[in-house]
């Protein structure tokens, strides 16, 4: 079931090779891909068109989010559509430019202008503007748009290839600051949220890739005159795999069930068990994949790694999956019973 | 959907009921806790046979409900042995492949828990490998003669009938056909019901011996020949439920109650416990839409029954107690009983490995060819 948005953007995307042949990814290649995108309003999705975006709801993001996630190279996409336009909606704030990244830590806001110390923000190189997030009163917030030539960047790249920097903004200048009816640091949680959601969605296209490749691969690959589909001990593993991954589609569902738009994200044990489970299956399928399909799944050309790789790296951006088990664990324990806590009673 | 009502109502009953039967939550309560006093009183609630017809002395309820009813009975470990075959699979198929005066025979005994089923299908020779069973049914005037053992037949010393799977017909092109089901009741002449007791003593495993047992002409349930269809669809119903998950949440409450809890092992659980009840709703929902999940309850099962297997071993690394199944002590006790359980959540049902051969075979089509072993 393909919609018709993810159809697009898969064409758009398809004319756009992302690779130097045996290089792998190249950054500029992807960038002009995801101008593209961002060109025909793409990034807008989920944003109300008053606030310079182009309207659609949550089922659109996600279609946007699993078609670039079909292809698998590095991409801000999801970060765009998920964490700027989530935190912009909420603020109330019009997109200003064509990447905003949100800095995920508490800043400081005065009339020496925007402060603030953030480790390793995804895609912030590709920053357009940056968006600072600092205290004004006990329960506001402001929201302050920068120039990223105020930032000092030490950029890194994560496991994948992608992208990402620490940033450090020292009295820059404001372009724009708003207000916000939310204490600051519920907003970087919110912040942290959107970012946590961005990730699970993310991992459940990933997960959903590697699932078909290696289907493919075991129905086609033959060894000792049979595919490797009729062996049993590749049965197991198929199965083991299919497992985990409806395990964690199951937990990124209930994750998202009921939400209209990325605004709507709530921390609690519904997104923290999305990326527990995530983080689970993103263990195990890994594994399994690579097992299934032997020394071509661990090649440049082959298309894996892409998935593979990108899994790996995000189990641990927006929170580890050792935290989110903390939390949910700190949660049940302080709830007076169990069952009804994990039946949300309470 | 709004269950709260039904789980408040459900949850009230089962702590009261089972005060008063002097009942101690147990896990695996649906292999182990066998009452007929405390199912009697479920059905006369209208707790048992909630999916059946009323004309048949069922409640019209839908499949959701009773997976609702049914995860409370168990998160409490209440004692719903005596009835949960006859309800969770033979009700069902009787329901599906027998004649009206089948169904008028089992339906309303089955609803009033006053009828108690055992699960003939495995046998000495045949446990994974269920086509290969020996047991026979051979056409004789009036009816069939019975011939063979079933084993593995939990609660078939208290039960009043079995569902058995024997072969009728020789097997054609394929090993699967000719086989067909058989409604016995377990007070016939020639039946024999020796007990098997299991490494914690307890006996609730039996042989099921059939003498040349004569039945009726009515005692073939569904089509002559087509007893593998019959029993793969009987085998969804009996892997689909939430039995396959939460047979150990009686520990896990008791331990986050008295164990220091809050650290990331717990938390992972926590995370699983969530995600396979949602797949285990999504299987009920299929169950309700009229759908039979055959490979999706495979793969819930797999999935539920490792998790229940790592809540006993999380809970052996964090609970401050050993494990003691004599203990007058619920911590101790609870963990005992579960872990001398431990070795068959992944057994019972099919095992776990042919669970994710049906799953395989099922994703990678039918280019998988012939099983390679």
């Amino acid at each position: 079931m393909t919609g018709a948005v993810r159809q697009v953007v898969e064409g758009l995307l398809s004319d756009r090779p992302q690779e130097v042949p045996g290089q792998g990814w190249d950054e500029e290649l992807g960038r002009q891909a995801t101008d593209a995108l961002a060109d025909a309003g793409w990034l807008g999705v989920g944003l109300p068109e008053k606030l310079g975006g182009e309207g659609g709801d949550l089922a659109d993001v996600i279609e946007i989010v699993d078609a670039v996630g079909s292809i698998g190279w590095p991409s801000p996409v999801a970060d765009q559509l998920l964490i700027s336009n989530g935190l912009l909606e909420h603020a109330g704030v019009a997109r200003p430019s064509r990447y905003v990244v949100v800095v995920p830590a508490l800043g400081s806001a005065n009339a020496d202008g925007v402060t603030v110390t953030a480790d390793a923000v995804p895609w912030a190189p590709w920053a357009t503007h940056l968006v600072v997030v600092s205290p004004a009163g006990e329960r506001t917030a402001t929201l302050s748009l920068v120039e990223p030539g105020h930032a000092h960047l030490r950029p890194g790249r994560t496991l994948p290839g992608a992208p990402f920097a620490e940033v450090r903004l020292d009295r820059a200048p404001a372009l724009s600051t708003t207000v916000v009816g939310t204490a600051a640091t519920d907003l970087i949680g919110f912040v942290r949220s959107l970012g946590s959601l961005s990730r699970a969605v993310q991992s459940r296209s990933a997960l959903r890739r590697i699932q078909e490749l290696t289907l493919q691969h075991v129905r086609m690959r033959e060894q000792f005159g049979r595919p490797l589909s009729a062996f049993q001990a590749v049965q197991q593993h198929v199965a083991a795999l299919a497992g985990e991954a409806a395990a964690a589609e199951a937990a990124i569902g209930q994750a998202i069930d009921g939400m209209t738009t990325a605004a709507d994200v709530v921390d609690g044990p519904r997104l923290a068990t999305a990326r527990v489970r995530a983080a689970t299956a993103a263990r195990e399928v890994v594994r399994l994949a690579h097992q299934l399909h032997g020394a071509i799944g661990i090649t440049r050309e082959y298309e894996l790694h892409r998935h593979t790789l990108a899994l790996l790296a995000w189990r641990a951006e927006f929170g580890t999956e050792r935290e989110h088990a903390v939390q949910l664990a700190e949660a049940a324990a302080a709830a007076p019973d169990l069952w009804s806590w994990l039946l949300d009673e309470s | 959907m709004d269950d709260r009502k039904l789980r408040a109502e459900v949850r009230a009953f089962a702590v009261r009921t089972m005060a008063a039967l002097g009942l101690r939550p147990r896990c695996d309560s649906w292999m182990v806790s066998h009452s007929p006093e405390f199912s009697r009183a479920l059905a006369a609630r209208g707790w048992v046979g909630m999916t059946m017809p009323s004309e048949y002395g069922g409640h019209d309820r839908s499949f959701l409900e009773r997976y609702v009813v049914n995860e409370e009975l168990l998160a409490l470990g209440a004692p719903v042995a005596a009835h949960w075959f006859a309800d969770r699979q033979v009700g069902p198929s009787v329901l599906r492949h027998g004649t009206e005066e089948q169904r008028r025979r089992y339906l309303p005994g089955i609803a009033a828990a006053e009828r108690y089923f055992a699960i003939g299908m495995s046998e000495a020779d045949s446990g994974s490998d269920l086509a290969a069973v020996r047991t026979r049914a051979t056409e004789v005037p009036g009816g069939w003669r019975l011939s063979g053992a079933k084993i593995w037949t939990s609660h078939a010393h208290r039960a009043h009938s079995i569902l058995v799977l024997a072969r009728t017909d020789p097997p054609a092109e394929r090993r699967h056909t000719g086989l067909s089901q058989f409604l016995v009741d377990l007070d016939l002449d020639g039946v024999e019901v020796r007990p098997i007791a299991t490494m914690d003593g307890e006996h609730h495993f039996n042989e099921v011996v059939f003498h040349d047992v004569l039945l009726g002409e009515d005692a073939l349930l569904g089509a002559r020949g087509r007893g593998w269809e019959q029993v793969t669809a009987e085998l969804a119903y009996e892997r689909s439920g939430p039995e396959r998950f939460l047979s150990t949440m009686p520990l896990l409450r008791a331990l986050m109650r008295e164990a220091d809890c809050a650290g990331p092992a717990v938390g992972s659980l926590l995370a699983e416990l969530r995600s396979v009840r949602v797949l285990s709703y999504q299987v009920a929902q299929m169950l309700d839409q009229g759908r039979v999940p055959t490979v999706r309850s495979a793969l819930v099962k797999d999935l539920g029954t490792q998790l229940e297997r790592r809540v006993v071993e999380v809970a052996c690394s964090l609970a401050p107690v050993r494990p003691d199944p004599h203990s007058a002590d619920e911590l101790p006790r609870l963990l005992g009983e579960a872990l001398l359980h431990n070795p068959d959540r992944t057994l019972r049902g099919g095992t776990n490995e042919i669970l994710r051969g049906i799953v395989a075979r099922d994703l990678v089509g039918s280019s998988a060819g012939r099983l390679v072993p």
